[in-house]
């Protein structure tokens, strides 16, 4: 498995100028760009404290003892490489395409978490995979190495997207394996009931992980053009529809995303999880860059 | 319900084709895959139910329009409506206006052609005649012909005859009078031959034609009606729509001489005046048409919308005369753009006066002031000729002048009359048409005048006898005339003409006129104010005698010395020389009247008529009478010798208005007769279709075909909009 299967080799430029950096500590398993909460060596100086047997004695700052007749020791930050955990959505929902969008939401979705993982790989830093529709299909545990770019990107192509949605269930038990401090991207539609998907996103929250949901949204969904009479088979439920004259019921829709759209962003704003969203009419990698970039910049 | 064209509405089986399509487009859906149901779902399940509403209430809508476009082409009728039987002959009785004033045009717009009321009249009568079932007979009734003996009201079996007849008729003849004319059409509609009894009524709605005193009497017209059996029933008919009013419409108003009669040669000359509604300066011109032969033609300036002119004429001969002013105007009205006045030349009147106390010296007698008042302009050396020719009689001579008897003898304040006298007036007057003025005076011996001219039997000439003289005392004011219910001809025009002259007038001293044992045929024709009679005339044989209780002269009364005596005399003078004050140019369904004197009684006349057509007519006695006039215009009867008069006859004045009736009055006439009133002759063949054979329904069917065209496109856009 290729990463160009899944990103242009311009698109994959662009990415890799990119960086992708933890705004709180977590808890690496190698020296990284993150802050760590442990001690260690690093340039970053921490604290004095007396020296006590057992210090090794390079470790005493001679240049305190000559002011003070007392032994010190200088400590320093330890320095760690992130746990990225990308929870991407393959349910029959991101499997829509628009006739404005060149294409699917799952497509977009594996587009951004192939950049995510390459991105974040190529900073030495771990990621793990998730994929999951009503459950998690798929769980690849966080490595740094190159070579699991290439496990990565096969997990992603080997399953088509299909089925129902139980966003809130699946990350409460992916929230259960992830015992070590690190950074969860959710990439998904967030289709389904908010309240439970804040209710999962939060217990990511109270087990100090940062949380960014990606939300991949077709203009289709967010417009609903649509006039005449229209038969909307559902993509999650086989043999489920509705047969409507669209235009009709335009209006009711378009209030009742809006009020989904707002719901999602007041939880993700209660919660402090960063909320991007994106449609899959816009290039992924500019959007990408942009919140990159702001985050940098909070940081 | 039927249907006329029973097999059109086979059509509506085309309501099949949007059902059809309906069904087999239900089931036929654009299939999308689409991942955000759950926004969908709890959408469609409040829009479900109103989109079935909407997609059934469009399907009906579309299936109505082939059902009502085919109905609408079979004609249904409902025949619950229908409450007459069907084709059964009726009687009809057409009973038109026909007046003058329907020759007001109408519909004069740039696009329109150029009609009048009376060919809206004869259209409208043309309908309903028309659409008669087979079988029916009509009578025709107008208002020219009521009171006309000769008028045709036989019922017509053939209803294209009265097609014909209606063809060929032609505005004119007396004003309407709408109880005269719904009499006659019940007496007519009361032989009628049928069981099933109409009268249609079209009428000229004007204001003068309901007035109050006609309102009055149309329920005893109501009453009659019902009384009838079966009783017919009136249908009231509007020939057209509410009419604007005449713009700038121009009018002859007055056409006056300057004396009330004249002789041959005496000048006169004619007052005209034009009035114009409106303030708009305008010009025409007036011509004048003595005898229907146009003499001359003065313009005409409207200022404050009024014109004046004035034409002078002398006729050479006696005899009657029809002056004529006419404007050639291009108004919506043209009856009133002319006027006619008959005029009679006399041979000049004589008169002799008989002073009771002459004398040489002016106005110092007793006929100075008569003799001036009489012939004005011969006393004054003026070449003018007077009406009057009087000469100075003395009483011993009044009766050895026997060769030419005169028009009038005046005896002012003759104490007595010698017997041979006495004995000529009454000859003169009872045998001769002779006319006596008797005045009073102070000399009058009042027994003398009882004995020779009240109770002698050869000569009771005096319509009262004389009583004793009243003075009234010396510095106070004399008694007034009573001016009150004046009847008499020439002082009823002289109190209107002089008005606030006569009061004036003082009367110092008058002997009582007491009446007669005997009965005379007597009028006082003028009182003093305390109730004494001042002026008693009284008929006597084949002459009148005019007795009056106070002076010729100033002597008792100041009347001499008003400017209303010259009028007052001569008028007074010339009622009781000819006859008449003025000759009276009658209107039209009045009579003509023309006297004659020298003709030979029961010879056969012929009239021409304004339209030419001729007819003959009986001379009665010394008089030719031409009743119902028909027309207005100039007619001209010529004598079995070949001899012609000419005589005219104006519109009559109530044809002048032309104010159309308030609908809630002619709505009110309408119900006092139990009429049923109709905007138009298609509203009452509508009404008529509808008792007979049921109400059409297309017109309904054809609104609600509409209705549902335009709202298809409606609810269709309505259902591809967007919902607010």
């Amino acid at each position: 498995m290729n990463i160009s299967e899944i990103l242009s080799p311009a698109e994959r430029d662009r990415v890799s100028s990119l960086q992708l950096t933890a705004r709180q500590v977590v808890e690496g398993f190698c020296a990284g760009l993150h802050r760590s909460p442990h001690k260690g060596y690093s340039v970053e100086f921490k604290e004095h404290r007396p020296y006590v047997q057992g210090d090794e004695i390079r470790a005493i700052d001679w240049k305190v003892f000559g002011k003070t007749d007392r032994l010190y020791v200088r400590e320093f930050e330890e320095e760690t490489n992130l746990r990225g955990t990308l929870a991407v959505d393959c349910s029959g929902s991101m499997n829509y395409r628009g006739a404005r969008s060149t294409v699917s939401k799952y497509h977009y979705a594996t587009q951004l978490a192939a950049s995510l993982a390459y991105l974040m790989v190529g900073q030495q830093d771990g990621v793990a995979l998730a994929t999951f529709d009503t459950k998690v299909n798929e769980f690849l545990p966080a490595r740094s190495r190159p070579s699991h770019l290439q496990a990565i990107f096969a997990a992603l192509l080997r399953r088509p997207p299909g089925g129902e949605t139980a966003l809130g269930e699946v990350l409460a038990s992916l929230a259960g394996q992830l015992r070590r401090r690190g950074l969860v991207i959710l990439i998904s539609d967030c289709f389904g009931d908010v309240p439970r998907l804040m209710h999962a996103l939060t217990q990511f929250r109270h087990s100090r992980h940062e949380v960014l949901v990606i939300q991949v949204l077709d203009p289709d969904e967010v417009d609903f053009p649509f006039t005449g009479r229209l038969r909307f088979q559902n993509l999650e439920r086989i043999g489920a529809y509705e047969e409507v004259d669209a235009a009709s019921l335009a209006t009711a829709y378009r209030a009742k995303f809006a009020a989904f759209g707002k719901e999602l962003v007041d939880g993700c704003g209660r919660a402090r999880i960063d909320l991007l969203t994106m449609r899959t009419d816009q290039p992924f990698d500019k959007g990408l860059a942009a919140y990159l970039t702001s985050r940098r910049r909070l940081r | 319900m039927i249907f006329l064209n029973a097999l059109l509405a086979l059509g509506a089986l085309a309501f099949t084709v949007p059902l059809a399509i309906h069904l087999l487009f239900r089931n036929r859906f654009e299939v999308l895959d689409w991942g955000a149901m759950q926004f969908l779902e709890s959408v469609v399940r409040v829009n479900r139910r109103r989109m079935k509403l909407r997609n059934l209430l469009l399907l009906l809508v579309r299936c109505a329009i082939p059902i009502l476009l085919a109905f609408c082409l079979a004609r249904p009728v409902l025949t619950g409506w229908r409450t007459l039987p069907g084709d059964e002959p009726m009687s009809l009785v057409l009973a038109l206006d026909v007046s003058d004033s329907l020759a007001q045009q109408i519909g004069a717009g740039e696009n329109q052609a150029v009609v009048n009321r009376f060919q809206r009249v004869i259209q409208s009568a043309e309908q309903v005649v028309a659409a008669l079932p087979r079988g029916s007979d009509v009578t025709l009734v107008t208002s020219a012909a009521i009171g006309n003996e000769s008028s045709d009201s036989a019922p017509r079996i053939d209803p294209q005859a009265v097609l014909d007849r209606l063809r060929a008729m032609r505005a004119g003849g007396r004003p309407l009078e709408i109880e005269s004319l719904l009499s006659e059409a019940l007496r007519t509609s009361s032989t009628a031959t049928t069981e099933r009894r109409q009268i249609v009524i079209i009428t000229d709605d004007r204001v003068s034609d309901f007035s109050q005193s006609q309102l009055d009497l149309l329920p005893a017209v109501g009453d009659r009606r019902a009384s009838l059996q079966p009783a017919p029933a009136i249908a009231w008919i509007d020939a057209w729509d509410d009419l604007p009013p005449i713009e700038n419409n121009r009018r002859i108003t007055k056409l006056e001489p300057s004396q009330s009669a004249a002789v041959p040669g005496q000048s006169l000359t004619w007052d005209v005046q034009a009035r114009c509604d409106g303030d708009a300066a305008l010009s025409t011109t007036v011509q004048w048409i003595v005898d229907g032969e146009r003499i001359d033609s003065k313009p005409l300036t409207f200022r404050g919308g009024v014109a004046t002119a004035s034409f002078t004429t002398t006729f050479d001969d006696t005899g009657r005369h029809v002056v004529e002013v006419t404007m050639p105007t291009e108004d919506a009205f043209a009856p009133d753009d002319r006027l006619r006045v008959d005029y009679r030349i006399y041979p000049p009147i004589e008169v002799w006066l008989v002073d009771g106390n002459p004398s040489d010296k002016p106005l110092q007698n007793d006929t100075g002031f008569l003799a001036i008042a009489l012939s004005p302009f011969s006393l004054a050396g003026d070449k003018s000729i007077d009406l009057f020719h009087t000469t100075r009689i003395p009483l011993r001579q009044l009766a050895s002048e026997t060769d030419a008897a005169p028009s009038l003898v005046v005896l002012a304040d003759v104490r007595k009359l010698p017997d041979e006298s006495a004995r000529w007036l009454s000859d003169y007057v009872e045998k001769q048409q002779g006319n006596l003025v008797v005045f009073a005076g102070p000399s009058t011996e009042a027994e003398v005048y009882d004995k020779q001219l009240v109770t002698a039997a050869a000569a009771a000439l005096l319509p009262m006898r004389w009583g004793q003289v009243k003075r009234s005392s010396e510095g106070s004011a004399g008694l007034k005339i009573d001016e009150r219910q004046l009847t008499y001809p020439p002082l009823a025009a002289l109190a209107v003409e002089a008005k606030g002259t006569l009061p004036s007038v003082e009367v110092s001293g008058y002997r009582m006129m007491l009446p007669r044992v005997e009965t005379a045929e007597s009028q006082v024709v003028l009182r003093l104010d305390n109730g004494d009679p001042l002026v008693v005339v009284g008929k006597v044989g084949s002459g009148q005698v005019m007795q009056i209780a106070t002076t010729a002269n100033d002597r008792w009364t100041s009347l001499p010395r008003r400017l209303a005596f010259v009028p007052l005399v001569q008028r007074m003078f010339m009622h009781l020389a000819t006859g008449e004050l003025r000759t009276t140019t009658p209107q039209v369904g009045e009579s003509i009247v023309i006297d004659l004197p020298d003709e030979p009684a029961g010879g056969e006349w012929t009239v021409t008529k304004p339209d030419g057509i001729t007819e003959s007519l009986a001379a009665t006695s010394a008089k030719l009478v031409y009743p119902n006039v028909p027309l207005a215009g100039l007619y001209r009867f010529e004598s079995p010798t070949g001899a012609a008069i000419y005589a005219s006859a104006n519109i009559a004045q109530a044809d002048l208005k032309l104010t159309s009736v308030p609908p809630g009055v002619r709505d009110d006439a309408a119900k006092r007769v139990g009429a049923v009133h109709y905007a138009s002759a298609t509203a009452y063949q509508d009404d008529e279709s509808t008792k007979r054979f049921g109400r059409g329904v297309w017109r309904w069917l054809l609104l609600a075909l509409l209705a549902v065209m335009i709202l298809e496109p409606f609810l269709q856009q309505r259902s591809a909009r967007a919902e607010p």
